[in-house]
């Protein structure tokens, strides 16, 4: 952004001004209270002041009512001129208008009223916050590069005390960021953005849609794609026809044949029906003849019937008188035999019911009493021998349980004794190897101790060489990158203005290669010298007309008369090829003679191996920096080391005290030959087996216990035994036969004793159950043999009378008889039979009808048939002129064209996946790429500390060095004599000299204007001479607007423009 | 006369049919469509010349020979130029087929600008009753089609032989033999139509491969196919027939199936390297190759692979090594393990940007191993 002019009426002591600008340096100069500082405030109000902010009250002019009037044009790019009008104060008089114009005379309104503001602040980018926020009506808005381009007079220096941390709105930061990261970027990072971007923006818009601009694929790919699917659309719209017309053609041939085989159908059943008609009418004839003989036939049939049964009921009634005259003999000599039975049975009951037998049957019963009690005396004597008996064999059973146990008992005190004694015993064993095992620990320990002492050493030497390898590593990074920074390389935005440069000059120095050429005709002979363009001059005595040629320019030197100059290319042309040759050649030769090179590609090959050289450096910074952690990790404070050299030596004396006369030295060595044993093994070996010994203590402990407890158990029942033995032989004594002899014979004499009062309890049962039973018996057959009696005389009474009942029924049936053979007699049933055969065969012989019919059903078929026919012409006449109709529609050549169409869209999917990949892929590398680079987030005062330090150090003749810059850009300290400084320390003059080469180089970067008002007055002359330079090489890319009442200052000794504006002339101030 | 060893040839045809001139080819680029078209129209140059070369007593073409009933003007020019630089007297009969049937307003009809160009050795099929005597010996029957589908076989509508006729009797219809479940059969023709018309050889049009009809039949119904093909997996086509007949009637027609197409119809799917670099050196400026990738491949060589393929598609700069490459590379993918080794000597920031995109193919494969191999060819030709 650059101001083109501003305008000012009534602003503070200023009544009128009127000043236009150019880009580059602008030099406005006049005396003191001639407004300078006015116009700087104007404009600073045109773009940070809202029309109606409060502070706009201290611009109002005290000699008039008109509100404050400014009109600022600037331009931000190239055919983009803004201009804002500002009329300060609250309504009526303030108002605020944005206009816009492309060629500087013509402009259209953008904005009025409190959207001007905004626009600015959009157009500017300069960090400012959005108008109308809280507090935002009072005064103008402030930000860094408020600070830095727009200071006023009384914040010369104040950009070393802003901060980017400061602004409330991320654009300036993000303009900043986009004008100094490119300084900070990998040149092959940067080459690879800009690549991926070109191919971005072949496809996508800057905020990420598609481009649906001409020439971009999707728009290529849509009209594919929209020309293809019209052309599938209207193939399907054919082939729809043709299947519909074939559908129509398939339906109605169809319909044709549906109708056909229905008319078949309905022929087919019509003659059938009629068929069906005839057939049934011959067999109902034939069926009413065979019903009428089989009538007959069934009647004569019935009087055989009844002749047949009538003599079958005679016979049976013959038997019948035959069977009940035998039953009759057979009751009647069962009747005999019973009556006999009962008086055998009535002479035994007699017998038993006499008194004799009961008297026998008493005194058996008595005896058997009397034998039963004798044996139950007997009994309880072999009991009580039985008693003593089993006494004896007790008391002696316990005796030998009671010597068992004492047996027992003692061995197991003998068992116990032996435990005691083998575990004291290893208890003792346990002692020994306690002991050896703790010398062996204390030796592993004292070994472990040298051998960690021995390791601390190596690595400390190791630690050492690292350290020496890193230092060297150092040194060689620092060298490399001090060759490198000593040529003062250019970077690559640098590289490619002079690209740029040197095409431009390429092409003006082309434009010029016109050709001139000059006839010359001597009037008199003279010498002549030429020189056609660059080539080398050559001298002639001119005696006749020659002509003289060359490209572009061509010098004539006539002896004696002069020299002539002949140039090709129009003026415009030649002065922009003399602009570019004296840009290039400032730009070029102090940068090849620093470089030692002739040429720009020699200049960008030095680049390269700058690069590479710098990668070097930081690649063996890196391995330094990994070998000072690594000799810093390896390394051992001489503290730890004297302390494992006292616990060394320690524990020497401690190992030498326990060995005694032993040697320590061969001890260690058979400490170290034992195998790789560490202490703490042995000592936790050493605590398992004190561990066991303990438990095992506790066993002894508790079998001396257990032993004197047995010991005196065993000698208490040593007594008991005694007595008991004592009593034993008493009680055998008492007995006088061994306890089994006794119990043996009491055992039989008891068994004989149980068989004997059996024998006599069964004779006394028999006795009284035999007397009785027989008695019942006897007088049960009696009555039996009564009732049998009776009921053979009822059956014999029964039988006559049955007898007499068949005969008579025998007498009827025979006279039935006799009547129905008579009737018989009289009928011919053979040939009823041979009647109804002949029939029978005749009706077999008629065909059977397939269904049954009537009159209805065959006027109903062959009016089917009259319809169907009907149809079938109508379906007919259909089919033809469906076929007409797919004929003229397409058919398979359009089913073919249609799967070409599909192919067609097939394919352009395929491409616009590919496409989509395609594009997508640089879009997301893209993505990726910037995401990189935001992580990798350039600290913003990296861009600026090389070309200020560099400045600054040139400024000041090498006093000050490289100047700390932090990522938001606020400044922090300077290295002066070899210590950072802190820039409150400096000079005013000196600060404000660092301020100014710090804002012109923002300024110079974003290519912005930057006002200084009265910035340098502290400066000397040399200082001011190098500042003027300074602004002069930064002014190539920004405009710098001085204002100063010292404008001898700025003289342009070196011929470099410089626009300097008296103020006297363009500004009024206002009179009292 | 002569023309075939062993037999003493009483008349000799070429047939042929199905040039499909003017058949679009939506599919392709727009520079391959046109190459593909011409190739159309050039085969029909080739066909005449081996008419020439061969003395073919006449030329029959069975239908099909323009896309379209209306063909653009390019190619039925195209066409009327092959028949005009050639004096012949050596008939060729033109047969309506279904893509191009005979109707008032088609590029048949009389009044049309091809038709009346015709030069007179041209003859068209443009009644129901066609015959053309060749000579005394032979004689052509003929029925056009005349609209796009019909359910009727124009065979059936041919001359029965007459008595006493001992004439070469060929017959010259455009239709299909086969009736197809669910397909749509159009101008169906019986597969013994050929006998049962006394005919001695039918020459039909419509299938694009070459076909005897019934290889065992007496008498030969061939379709001698497209010339040139018109798709991908058609069998058997870039042939013309050439028929011999036997003075000896009792014998069968001889048929030579004569290759005559340029392009070659292809599909290969590539699964290493060293099968695309096969391809690249070979020959293949006459082929459409629908070639499918399909390999997992290192960086280097993922680069490899799409340098061939363009080499294979050609560039701005660089003819095409195959005349029309229909490539599907979505089946190829990046082996990304080996980025370590391309990253070894970038700075930071664009190592950071391939661990990036190596991260997001866990998400969008294709898309980011893409974006990989574009990092790679920016950075290798930085």
């Amino acid at each position: 952004m650059w101001i083109r002019q501003i305008s000012v009426r009534h602003f503070a002591g200023i009544r009128s001004a009127k000043v236009s600008l150019e880009h580059g340096l602008n030099v406005l100069y006049g005396p003191n209270e001639i407004g300078k500082s006015t116009l700087v405030a104007a404009m600073r109000a045109a773009l940070l002041l809202q029309h109606g902010a409060t502070t706009a009250g201290d611009f109002a002019d005290w000699h008039t009512d008109q509100p404050p009037q400014v009109r600022l044009t600037f331009e931000t790019e190239p055919q983009r001129i803004w201009r804002v009008r500002k009329s300060f104060g609250t309504r009526p008089d303030g108002s605020s208008y944005l206009e816009f114009s492309r060629d500087g005379k013509t402009f259209t309104q953008e904005a009025k009223g409190r959207e001007v503001d905004g626009r600015i602040r959009e157009l500017l980018r300069w960090g400012l916050p959005a108008p109308g926020g809280r507090g935002g009506n009072r005064g103008f808005s402030e930000s860094f590069l408020t600070t830095t381009l727009l200071a006023d007079q009384r914040a010369v220096a104040a950009v070393l005390d802003s901060s980017l941390a400061d602004d409330t709105d991320e654009s300036g930061k993000r303009r900043l960021t986009d004008a100094l990261q490119a300084l900070a970027e990998d040149p092959m990072f940067r080459a690879v953005v800009a690549r991926t971007q070109r191919r971005v923006d072949e496809a996508f818009t800057s905020t990420g849609q598609r481009s649906r601009r001409r020439g971009s694929p999707w728009i290529t790919l849509r009209d594919e794609r929209q020309a293809a699917d019209q052309r599938r659309t209207e193939i399907r719209r054919r082939v729809t026809e043709s299947d519909d017309a074939r559908t129509r053609v398939d339906k109605c041939r169809e319909e044709l044949d549906e109708a056909r085989s229905q008319l078949d159908n309905a022929r087919r059943r019509r003659t059938r029906i009629v068929a069906a008609w005839e057939r049934q009418q011959a067999r109902d004839a034939v069926s009413a003849e065979v019903t009428r003989a089989t009538q007959e036939r069934d009647r004569i049939q019935g009087l055989h019937d009844d002749l047949d049964k009538a003599g079958r009921e005679l016979s049976a009634a013959r038997e019948a008188v035959s069977a009940a005259e035998k039953r009759t003999r057979e009751a009647a000599e069962t009747e005999q035999r019973e009556r006999d039975g009962l008086a055998t049975a009535r002479k035994r009951l007699a017998e038993l019911d006499s008194g004799d037998a009961q008297q026998r049957r008493t005194i058996r019963t008595q005896e058997i009493e009397n034998l039963r009690l004798k044996n139950k005396n007997r009994r309880t004597e072999v009991e009580r021998v039985t008693a003593e008996a089993s006494g004896v064999r007790d008391l002696e059973a316990a005796t030998r349980r009671m010597r068992a146990d004492l047996t027992a008992e003692s061995r197991k005190l003998t068992a116990t004794a032996s435990l005691l004694q083998r575990a004291q015993g290893r208890n003792r064993q346990d002692d020994a190897e306690i002991s050896r095992l703790a010398e062996r620990a204390m030796g592993v320990k004292l070994l472990a101790l040298r051998r960690r002492l021995a390791e601390i050493n190596e690595s400390v030497r190791r630690a050492k060489d690292l350290h020496s390898g890193a230092r060297a590593k150092s040194e060689r990074a620092r060298a490399l990158r001090t060759s490198v920074e000593e040529l003062c390389l250019p970077d690559s935005a640098q590289i490619e203005k002079l690209r740029t440069l040197h095409t431009d000059l390429r092409v003006a120095e082309e434009t010029l290669q016109v050709g001139v050429s000059v006839e010359i005709t001597p009037i008199r002979p003279l010498s002549l010298t030429t020189r056609a363009d660059e080539g080398p001059p050559r001298t002639d005595d001119l005696t006749r007309p020659v002509s003289v040629e060359a490209a572009a320019r061509l010098r004539l030197e006539l002896e004696g008369v002069g020299q002539i100059d002949v140039q090709g290319g129009t003026r415009d042309s030649r002065q922009r090829a003399a602009r570019l040759r004296t840009a290039w050649a400032d730009a070029t030769t102090g940068l090849f003679q620093r470089l030692e090179v002739d040429n720009l590609d020699e200049v960008i090959a030095k680049c390269r191996t700058g690069g590479q050289n710098l990668a070097e450096a930081d690649g063996l910074a890196r391995a330094a920096e990994q070998d000072y952690e690594r000799a810093a990790a390896a390394t051992y404070e001489d503290a730890v080391i004297a302390e494992h050299e006292r616990e060394l030596q320690r524990l020497e004396r401690q190992v030498g005290s326990r060995l005694g006369e032993r040697d320590l030295e061969e001890f260690v060595r058979q400490c170290a030959s034992g195998g790789d044993v560490d202490a703490a093994a042995l000592e936790e070996k050493i605590e398992s087996i004190r561990a066991d010994r303990n438990r095992r203590t506790e066993q002894i402990a508790d079998l001396q216990r257990q032993v004197s407890r047995a010991e005196g158990s065993i000698e208490s029942r040593q007594r008991e035994f005694g007595k008991q033995e004592a009593a034993l032989e008493e009680k055998r004594q008492a007995l006088d036969d061994s306890w089994e002899s006794a119990l043996a014979r009491a055992k039989a004499e008891l068994e004989t004793l149980r068989e004997e009062n059996s024998n006599l309890e069964t004779e006394l049962e028999t006795l009284e159950t035999v007397s009785s039973n027989e008695i019942e018996q006897a007088r049960t057959i009696a009555r039996q043999g009564e009732q049998r009696l009776a009921a053979a005389k009822s059956r014999s009474a029964t039988g006559r009378a049955t007898v007499e009942l068949a005969r008579e029924a025998r007498a009827l049936l025979a006279g039935k008889v006799e009547e129905r053979a008579a009737l018989v007699e009289r009928e011919d049933l053979a040939a009823a039979n041979a009647n109804i055969e002949t029939l029978h065969a005749k009706f077999a012989a008629l065909p059977v009808p397939e269904r049954e019919v009537n009159e209805p059903d065959r006027e109903q078929a062959g009016e089917a048939v009259r319809r169907l026919t009907e149809e079938c012409n109508a379906r007919r006449a259909e089919l033809q002129t469906a076929e007409g109709a797919l004929q003229q529609v397409g058919g398979h050549s359009v089913q073919e064209q249609l799967e070409q169409a599909d192919e067609a869209v097939k394919a352009i999917d395929r491409r616009e996946g590919e496409i989509e990949v395609e594009y997508g892929a640089w879009k997301l590398l893209r993505e990726t790429l910037r995401e990189a680079e935001a992580e990798d987030a350039v600290h913003l005062g990296k861009a600026l500390v090389e070309p200020v330090s560099r400045r600054v150090s040139e400024l000041t003749g090498g006093a000050y060095g490289e100047i700390s810059i932090a990522p938001t850009l606020s400044t922090e300290n300077i290295e002066a004599a070899g210590s950072k400084r802190e820039l409150s320390r400096l000079s005013v003059g000196t600060r404000d000299q660092l301020a100014t080469v710090l804002r012109l180089t923002i300024a110079e970067k974003l290519g912005s204007t930057v006002v200084l008002d009265d910035q340098l007055v502290q400066s000397d002359a040399s200082r001011m001479r190098w500042l003027y330079d300074f602004m002069a090489e930064c002014a190539k890319e920004s405009q710098i607007l001085v204002l100063t009442c010292h404008p001898d200052q700025y003289d342009p000794a070196d011929g470099s423009t410089l626009r300097a504006i008296d103020l006297t002339k363009h500004i009024e101030r206002t009179r009292p | 006369m002569g023309g075939r060893k062993g037999v003493n040839v009483a008349l000799k045809i070429l047939h042929t049919a199905d040039w499909h001139l003017g058949l679009r080819f939506p599919a392709v680029t727009p520079e391959q469509e046109r190459r593909l078209t011409r190739a159309r129209l050039e085969v029909v140059g080739r066909i005449l010349d081996l008419a020439e070369s061969r003395g073919v007593d006449a030329v029959l073409c069975a239908g099909d020979l323009f896309d379209e009933p209306r063909p653009d003007e390019e190619w039925w020019q195209g066409l009327l130029s092959e028949f005009q630089r050639r004096s012949w007297t050596r008939p060729v009969i033109l047969l309506p087929g279904n893509h191009d049937p005979l109707t008032p307003n088609s590029i048949y009809a009389p009044g049309d600008p091809f038709r009346r160009g015709l030069p007179d050795y041209v003859h068209v099929v443009d009644t129901d009753e066609f015959e053309f005597a060749l000579g005394s010996t032979a004689v052509v029957y003929a029925m056009p089609c005349r609209s796009r589908a019909g359910q009727t076989g124009l065979a059936a509508s041919l001359p029965e032989r007459a008595v006493g006729d001992e004439r070469i009797r060929i017959g010259l219809i455009h239709g299909q033999t086969f009736d197809l479940e669910d397909h749509q059969t159009t101008f169906p023709i019986e597969r013994n139509a050929a006998l049962e018309r006394g005919l001695d050889y039918l020459a039909i049009g419509d299938t694009h491969g070459y076909r005897d009809v019934e290889p065992d039949a007496k008498v030969p119904t061939i379709y001698p196919g497209a010339p040139e093909a018109t798709r991908f997996g058609e069998h058997e086509s870039g042939h013309v027939a050439l028929v011999f007949f036997p003075r000896d009637r009792a014998r069968r027609a001889l048929v030579d199936k004569e290759a005559v197409a340029a392009w070659l119809w292809r599909e290969q799917t590539c699964r290493s390297l060293a099968d695309l670099r096969r391809l690249r050196d070979g020959n293949m400026r006459k082929t459409v190759l629908r070639l499918t990738l399909e390999m997992r491949l290192p960086l280097h060589e993922y680069d490899e692979a799409a340098r061939l393929l363009t080499e294979l598609e050609g560039s701005l700069s660089s003819h095409p090594k195959v005349g029309v490459l229909i490539a599907d590379r979505s089946r190829l993918r990046l082996d990304t393990t080996d980025s370590a080794q391309f990253t070894k000597d970038l700075p930071a920031v664009l190592r950071s940007v391939v661990a990036r995109l190596n991260e997001r193919a866990a998400d969008d494969p294709a898309t980011a191993e893409r974006a990989l191999h574009h990092l790679y060819a920016l950075i290798r030709d930085t």
